[in-house]
């Protein structure tokens, strides 16, 4: 457990003294959610209506460029050949990686969602929903796309082929999510939306490690 | 009693795409062992390496470590090797010191084994720069001040002394047979002649 907080916590240095790359796809969400109104006009009704969506789906795509340094400069580098040789199971390692990029990626996007919500039109009595849902939605999308990231490391090369793959196995979040918020709107309730993505949460976290320390063996053969 | 081999290649095959790479390969390595595998480029001295940590899967015969059929990547229970590959592990946009300590801290290694590692290969004053600015040179030798205060008797190492100069070399050829003295073992592939005092060598032509 201990070795699991040591990973987590070199991760984060190592994204903060990094590169740019957090930031650059953090920037990418706050820069969709803010030109988002203003290329769609001022009707309060109408933005109103997709504002959720319109947020989630830019939750989305900054998930999906942000995902792919997980784990590709660790297994390029020999790092995680290295980890694995330490005593430390290749599962716990993935998750750790997982964890660490929520941290630097979904947190600051949960974080930002009451700002962002005046921002793009939402009606801010709803910001508490559009809080929990990307709360309770963006590790999963982390736990969902590491599968994909780890399967990119073995062909060598991600990019586009890899947000393809990753994108479908996204959408029932993104549907979940947005649909959370529209039906609170709607007054129909989005707690049953929560709870479904709820469920996917420890779904995704038993199955996706799994998978992905899968692919990275069979990147190291 | 007598005590099973730290690690035993027994007869073993491996295949890449195809192309057998080894081939009916034994080794025996004890306490105070240093197995040399030397090879022409090619002949599979990285593939055996990876063969007995178990990176690869062999397609004949067995790999035992302690007598028993547990890989280190397969079962990391606790520690057993110290790894060296081509590849140096080292995070660019840290300094030496940070790499350092996060691998001296995940492996809980004492404070004075790790300054007599970095005092043994003269890295002190490496260690407050960032990884960036060092050689090529100097970044392997970050990665053997690592592998010398790495907590395990048994090294796999892959061409150790690349990029090194001579009086480097020699500095590390000394470490090696500290090692071996104090009851490790060393299993190195190099094309490099080694200068030191008593070893095994393992002919993979």
């Amino acid at each position: 457990m201990k070795n699991f907080f040591k990973l987590v916590s070199w991760d984060f240095k190592l994204v903060i003294k990094g590169s740019n790359e957090a930031i650059a796809a953090l920037l990418f969400y706050v820069l969709a959610i803010i030109m988002f109104p203003l290329s769609s006009g001022t009707e309060n009704d109408l933005l109103t209506k997709i504002a959720g969506g319109a947020i989630w789906m830019a939750a989305l795509f900054s998930s999906l460029l942000s995902l792919d340094r997980i784990l590709r400069s660790d297994f390029d580098d020999g790092s995680l050949e290295l980890l694995v040789l330490s005593g430390i199971s290749l599962e716990i390692i993935i998750i750790a990686k997982c964890f660490s990029h929520w941290l630097t990626s979904g947190l600051p996007l949960v974080i930002l969602s009451p700002i962002l919500c005046i921002i793009i039109g939402l009606d801010y009595s709803y910001w508490w929903i559009l809080l929990l849902t990307l709360l309770v939605g963006t590790p999963s999308l982390t736990l969902i796309g590491i599968t994909p990231a780890a399967l990119s490391c073995v062909i060598g090369k991600g990019g586009v082929l890899t947000a393809m793959v990753m994108l479908p196995l996204m959408l029932p979040i993104l549907i979940l999510g947005s649909g959370a918020i529209e039906s609170e709107i709607s007054g129909l309730g989005g707690i049953g939306h929560l709870y479904a993505l709820a469920a996917i949460l420890p779904i995704s976290l038993l199955i996706s490690p799994y998978l992905a320390a899968k692919a990275i063996r069979l990147g190291w053969e | 009693m007598i005590k099973k081999p730290l690690v035993e290649a027994q007869n073993i095959f491996f295949e890449k795409a195809g192309r057998a790479i080894l081939s009916s390969v034994n080794m025996t390595l004890n306490e105070g062992d240093i197995v040399i595998v030397k090879g022409k480029n090619g002949s599979g001295k990285t593939s055996f390496l990876k063969c007995l940590a178990g990176f690869y899967r062999i397609s004949k015969g067995q790999v035992l470590w302690s007598g028993e059929k547990i890989l280190p990547t397969c079962f990391p229970e606790k520690k057993m090797l110290a790894w060296l590959s081509h590849l140096n592990a080292v995070k660019l946009s840290l300094t030496v010191k940070e790499n350092l300590l996060f691998y001296a801290n995940l492996w809980s290694v004492k404070k004075n084994e790790y300054d007599y590692a970095i005092k043994y290969l003269c890295f002190s004053k490496y260690l407050e720069l960032p990884v960036s600015w060092l050689s090529a040179g100097e970044k392997r030798r970050l990665c053997l001040a690592r592998l010398m205060f790495c907590p395990s008797k048994v090294w796999l190492i892959d061409e150790p002394t690349t990029f090194l100069d001579e009086e480097n070399k020699k500095i590390f050829e000394r470490a090696m047979e500290e090692h071996a003295s104090k009851g490790g073992a060393i299993v190195c592939a190099s094309h490099d002649s080694l200068n030191i005092n008593k070893f095994k060598t393992l002919s993979l032509d």
